[in-house]
């Protein structure tokens, strides 16, 4: 059918089909800042544009009911100021406002956040922020807690109204504030906010995400999948919807190679039992795997999954973790093919196991006063990034297969995918775009299998993009957990010894089983090591068993265990605290890890590797304590009875609460990356890493790190990132390792360029008349200067290697493994308000101060502690995934599985307390992962502040705050 | 491929949509504004969008208001003018849905978790619908609506008062539990439960002196589910109705 569109005030005559929506007109037309988060019920807004002016959802509406209104969308905004020799408006004032506040991280929902604000500007130019609050409800946010888009909107409506250009640096409006404790060189661009190198881009909707890219001839993927948790498949007849028009392929089980793997996006070895296949005549979870399709369209794909008939065997499920175990459970897992990992036992549904005992437990409780246990239960909880899971694959002219995937790990994806699919890793590219979040998620390897078999079979390109739905049934989320804790205690407070059991659920399959419950551990129970004698010698059991059941796998997720550990350990904490009479800032601190000892796992554990002892230097924590309590008020509100009070409001009461955490940075003799320098002709430079960016602002960080040296500004760094055709290896962006890891890599590179560039320069004196030793040439503005002021640009030594004489092209290459993993630390501080008639808990204030080290970007790193705060927000109060006695899953979209909005968030601080770590470029750690440790005990704390409900279970939900209460 | 064919009509009037309906039977489908996951089947060959037909209407006078299928849920809330109404409706959903969804697409799919419709519940609407001259409650529609039976027509009696409670997990979670009530007579306030699945009986009650709790609680009587146990509804709900009311009284006293 032909329609017309008005579409940025100019007529577009298309084609489509009936059934297309108006995102996938728009889509199919280059409007690619209108994008799918896969939603069914409107809830993430990911697709946002204008109809006559207001915000709506374009997957709401047929293209057809279009007509004749007025859409708008971000590529009507603005553009960059100089196209060439054409000059531009340049970028709204919208557009800059976020470019400039840190709010774009992964940038998938941006252009959405930046038209729902112009509509609410051009009605209202001076909203309040309830108001700007309310404009954004439309639009989700996984990365940035809102913060800075709220920020950005006021600062922009502010200037709109104004029109002046203001005194004022705007980026000041949005700098947290940074307590330096350790002294640290004079810098150039490290410690400065420096403007996101790919802000503008994702500001704009340019088509930078996997799905943007459209291939001619490409197939649309969907997987059929299990109704039941535990079955044998006894038969599949495909027949009709191989028959149905428009479908290319469809295969089952008994099409494609039978290739045990894992999805576990890890170095090789994997750390974990293999377990799983693209498709197996046996399904283990509702949401399994059973058949893929490819078709011309999504909706005839769909259409051939209804036609594809399927008989079950129905096998016993397990569902609840304390059954899996238990004599006579059901076997998950009896293919022959399964390859068991160190301690795994597929006959009692082990997937892995942990022993680990540092100095005498048995002793420590011995010598206690008191000894304290209890039982913790951490719920399993989803990634919820924006973006879902997807990859287009397709055959190069050299019949290789590009897969085009938002990964976080795409060297271990060709590496992986290679034996699943039949091709040699030479024959296999992976280019991993823009990635609209993935928080863990996308460190599985879980789409890519799928469109690179239907390529195969077709020989066409395949695109897969998993449905909302899907992320939630099918992915992968973080481990629930039941947690047994005991702790001995001496009356002064000291920690004699501390013992932590694990019954950890894996899910259906053991990804990450092994390494995300170690870490659950070690970064938790590592914080404290009790004090005086035990401080040399601190008793700590950590035992977990890690075991299968007919759920969905548990995998990845930011924070990688240590949000799990956190909860039992801090709750506790505050119990022993409360029960001795202690000051629970006090008696943490009193117990804490402190600078020059050993974080007691380095010398037990390393995620299934030889442990390394380990000596930490830089620990903050005691001013991120003191910085924290400061700006949460602490000493006037804990104890005080009145503040605890609301007036006139009897049913409510304000609580406050703190959790200390420590976590990781890199995985130490594992974690490895690499990095290319290469100059060009006008003194700018390629800077190629296999560091996968996120949304997170690594590649602007390595960009700094390499300016740094180089003496130039991040603007002439164009970084590429990355494509392992053109990259250097890297792991990936996990373990909160890109800065201290990769940076490395990028300094050690920068500095081989640096020293050439040096060396060059020298020529260019001696031909002024003078000799200079290379090793005093310093890099600065764009030059090299000699000790006497003279200078030469880079340009010209650029020219001078490529042009002029003894060319060569001045580059290097670096990678770096790292001894050590320099732990972060952070206290987070929370307040609370509880209606005692309701349980309904309202989270009023988190605080967290953070010692990442010296801090490279400020205002990247507040935009990381915020997200990552907002997750743990969720984590505290309103996120958990349920599953009935069948296994069917009670969460399936954004409307049951609530994440938080703009318009209902608490007040959100970062505050960085910064040491200076040698080991880590320009002193720096990591700050990532942190910020989902300490969210959601301290809301428990504040609670239990509140009120006195002193709740077990996480998350902290209206019923269970009613009953303690009750109870 | 062969390329699909399909007629798409905006008539004017609604008898006119109605003519083409009864011309093309099953094979015509009506399209009412924006609505979650919009599809068009292989069977349908009529398309027939009303958003030329004034179902956009938002009209007061006597009797109420009569507001048309066609209107969003944000211009349902801005011609209410109730405050709790605006705030049932942006726990439920945010702005860009408030724009997109019609009232008709929303009623199609809407439950007993909704806070909006314990509202209009509350409110003691009434609804036309595509197969009915006659008003019917929307209770009444909401349990017996046959598939494919449309509200093109919301009617709510000229209250001007509305108050709302509820309770989740954060602030605009969707509700486990929700009372709603508006005094809709001299001697009548009507109440509506919510926070399950289940679209709840509402009840009355007659004055400002009758605390409802036993009607209340027969409301969640049994009221279990994956979210929450009848016996906390139960007992939040009295809590709720009781500050609702009060609401209800403040607002009523302030009307006076």
């Amino acid at each position: 059918m032909k329609i017309t569109l008005l579409i940025n005030q100019k007529l577009y005559e298309t084609e489509i089909r009936p059934e297309e929506n108006l995102l996938s007109t728009l889509r199919r037309l280059g409007f690619l800042g209108a994008k799918s988060g896969g939603c069914v019920k409107g809830e993430c807004g990911a697709c946002t544009v204008l109809m006559d002016d207001a915000p709506i959802n374009s997957c709401m509406y047929l293209a057809l009911q279009a007509q004749g209104h007025q859409l708008t969308t971000i590529e009507s905004a603005g553009q960059h100021p100089k196209q060439g020799w054409k000059e531009t408006d340049g970028y709204s004032i919208l557009q800059q406002a976020f470019i400039e506040s840190g709010s774009v991280q992964c940038g998938y929902c941006t252009p959405a956040m930046i038209l729902a604000a112009k509509a609410l500007l051009d009605e209202n130019p001076d909203p309040s922020e309830e108001e700007v609050r309310d404009a954004l409800s439309g639009v989700l946010c996984r990365c940035t807690g809102y913060v800075k888009p709220v920020q950005a909107i006021l600062e922009a409506a502010e200037k709109m109204r104004n029109l002046t250009a203001s005194d004022v640096n705007p980026k000041d409006v949005y700098e947290p504030f940074v307590y330096q404790i350790d002294e640290r060189e004079e810098t150039q661009t490290i410690g400065k906010s420096e403007t996101k190198i790919d802000a503008a881009k994702l500001a704009q909707g340019k088509p930078a995400f996997t799905a943007d890219m459209q291939m001619p001839g490409q197939l649309y993927a969907k997987v059929l999948r299990s109704p039941y948790a535990h079955a044998w498949i006894k038969s599949i007849d495909a027949s009709a919807a191989k028959a149905l028009e428009g479908v290319a392929a469809v295969l089952t089980w008994e099409d494609i190679p039978r290739v045990v793997y894992s999805t576990a996006g890890q170095s090789d070895p994997i750390p974990g039992p293999l377990d799983m296949f693209s498709l197996d005549k046996k399904v283990r979870f509702v949401g399994d795997r059973v058949a893929m399709v490819a078709a011309e369209t999504p909706e005839i794909a769909e259409k051939a999954l209804t036609l594809i008939k399927v008989e079950y065997e129905e096998l016993p499920p397990i569902i609840d973790v304390r059954d899996s175990m238990k004599a006579g459970a059901a076997i998950i897992h009896d293919e022959p093919e399964y390859v068991d990992f160190a301690d795994s036992d597929r006959s009692i549904n082990l997937a892995a196991k942990i022993r680990i005992d540092i100095n005498d437990v048995e002793k420590g409780f011995a010598e206690a006063d008191q000894i304290f246990e209890q039982e913790y239960v951490v719920p399993k909880v989803q990634q919820a990034h924006i973006e879902p899971h997807v990859t287009l694959t397709y055959w190069d002219e050299d019949d290789r297969l590009v897969i085009r995937t938002s990964t976080q790990v795409p060297f271990h994806v060709r590496r992986m995918m290679a034996p699943v699919l039949g091709l040699p890793v030479k024959r296999i590219r992976v280019v991993k775009p823009r990635i609209g979040g993935g928080f863990g998620n996308k460190q599985e390897v879980l789409v890519e299998d799928v469109a690179g078999h239907l390529t195969i079979a077709t020989g066409r390109p395949v695109l897969y993009e998993m449905s909302r739905e899907e992320e939630f049934i099918a992915s992968r989320s973080r481990h629930p957990m039941r947690v047994r804790m005991k702790t001995g205690i001496k009356n002064d407070g000291t920690m004699t010894a501390n013992e932590m059991y694990c019954l950890s659920d894996t899910g259906a399959y053991g990804c990450h089983a092994l390494t995300v419950t170690g870490n659950t551990g070690q970064k938790s129970m590592g914080l404290y090591v009790g004090d005086g004698e035990y401080r040399e010698k601190p008793n700590i059991r950590f035992y977990a068993d890690i075991v299968y059941t007919n759920t969905p796998p548990s995998g990845a997720y930011r924070g990688y265990g240590v949000p799990q550990g956190y909860w039992p350990l801090d709750r506790h904490f505050e119990h022993i605290a409360r029960a001795i009479g202690m000051d629970p800032i006090e008696f943490r601190m009193k117990n804490a890890l402190r600078s020059g000892e050993y974080q007691p796992f380095s010398t037990a554990w390393n995620e299934g590797r030889e442990p390394v002892p380990e000596i930490i230097h830089t620990v903050g924590l005691d001013d991120c304590v003191k910085q924290g309590k400061l700006a949460i008020g602490w000493d006037e509100k804990f104890g005080n009875e009145e503040w605890h009070m609301v007036p006139g409001k009897p049913h409510l009461r304000r609580g406050i609460g703190v959790t200390t955490c420590m976590q990781g940075t890199a995985i130490p003799y594992l974690d490895m990356g690499g990095a290319q320098i290469k100059i060009n002709d006008d003194g700018s430079f390629n800077l190629q890493v296999g560091a996968t960016d996120l949304g997170t602002g690594s590649d602007t960080v390595l960009a700094q790190i390499a300016s740094e040296v180089l003496g130039v500004t991040v603007d002439d760094i164009i970084v590429t990132s990355s494509d392992t055709d053109m990259t250097p290896f890297d792991v990936g962006a996990y373990a909160s390792s890109t800065t201290y890891i990769s940076g490395t890599a990028v300094l050690r590179a920068a500095e081989k360029v640096a020293k050439r560039i040096k060396e060059r320069a020298t020529l260019f004196f001696t031909d002024r008349g003078f000799d200079v030793p290379a090793e005093e040439v310093v890099l600065k503005e764009k030059h090299a200067f000699a000790p006497n002021g003279e200078k030469v640009s880079l340009a010209e030594i650029a020219l001078d290697s490529l042009h002029w004489r003894n060319q060569e092209q001045i580059m290097a290459s670096a990678s770096y493994v790292a001894p050590n993993s320099p732990p972060p630390f952070a206290a987070q501080f929370a307040t609370v308000l509880v209606d005692i008639e309701t349980g309904q808990v309202t989270v009023e204030d988190l605080i967290m101060a953070v010692d990442g080290g010296v801090i490279i970007n400020p205002i990247a790193a507040s935009g990381q502690i915020e997200g990552g705060v907002a997750q743990a927000l969720g984590y505290g109060v309103s996120e958990e995934m349920v599953y009935d006695e069948r296994g069917i899953p009670r969460e399936s979209n954004f409307a049951d599985y609530h994440i938080f909005r703009a318009d209902e968030m608490p007040n959100l601080e970062a505050i960085f307390v910064e040491t200076y770590e040698k080991t880590g470029p320009f002193g720096a750690k990591a700050v990532a992962e942190i910020p989902l440790d300490g969210a959601a005990p301290a809301i428990g704390n504040a609670v239990l502040d509140a009120c006195g409900a002193d709740l077990l279970d996480n998350p902290v939900t209206p019923e269970k705050i009613w009953r303690a209460l009750r109870n | 491929m062969n390329k699909r064919t399909i007629q798409y009509l905006r008539p004017e009037t609604l008898g006119a949509a109605l003519d083409i309906k009864r011309e093309f039977g099953d094979k015509a489908k009506f399209l009412f504004g924006g609505n979650f996951k919009p599809t068009v089947d292989d069977t349908i060959e009529v398309l027939i969008d009303l958003q030329n037909t004034p179902l956009d209407m938002f009209v007061w006078d006597d009797e109420g208001f009569h507001i048309g299928g066609l209107v969003s849920l944000r211009d349902l809330a801005e011609g209410l003018e109730l405050p709790d109404f605006d705030e049932a409706l942006s726990i439920e959903y945010g702005m860009n849905v408030r724009n997109s969804l019609s009232i008709t697409n929303y009623l199609a799919q809407a439950n007993g978790r909704s806070p909006i419709l314990s509202c209009l519940l509350a409110l003691d609407a009434e609804v036309f619908t595509l197969a009915d001259d006659e008003p019917m409650s929307l209770l009444e529609y909401l349990r017996n609506a046959k598939k494919d039976d449309f509200v093109i027509e919301l009617n709510i009696p000229g209250t001007d008062n509305l108050a709302f409670e509820s309770v989740g997990r954060s602030p605009k979670d969707l509700p486990i539990v929700c009372v709603a009530a508006s005094k809709v007579s001299e001697n009548e306030i009507c109440v509506a439960v919510g926070g399950t699945a289940e679209v709840k009986d509402s009840f009355t009650i007659a004055d400002f002196d009758d605390d409802g709790s036993a009607k209340i609680e027969a409301a969640f009587e049994g009221a279990t589910d994956g979210w929450a146990s009848a016996e906390y509804r139960q007992d939040v709900a009295k809590v709720l109705l009781s500050r609702v009311l009060q609401k209800l009284q403040l607002q009523t006293r302030n009307e006076e």
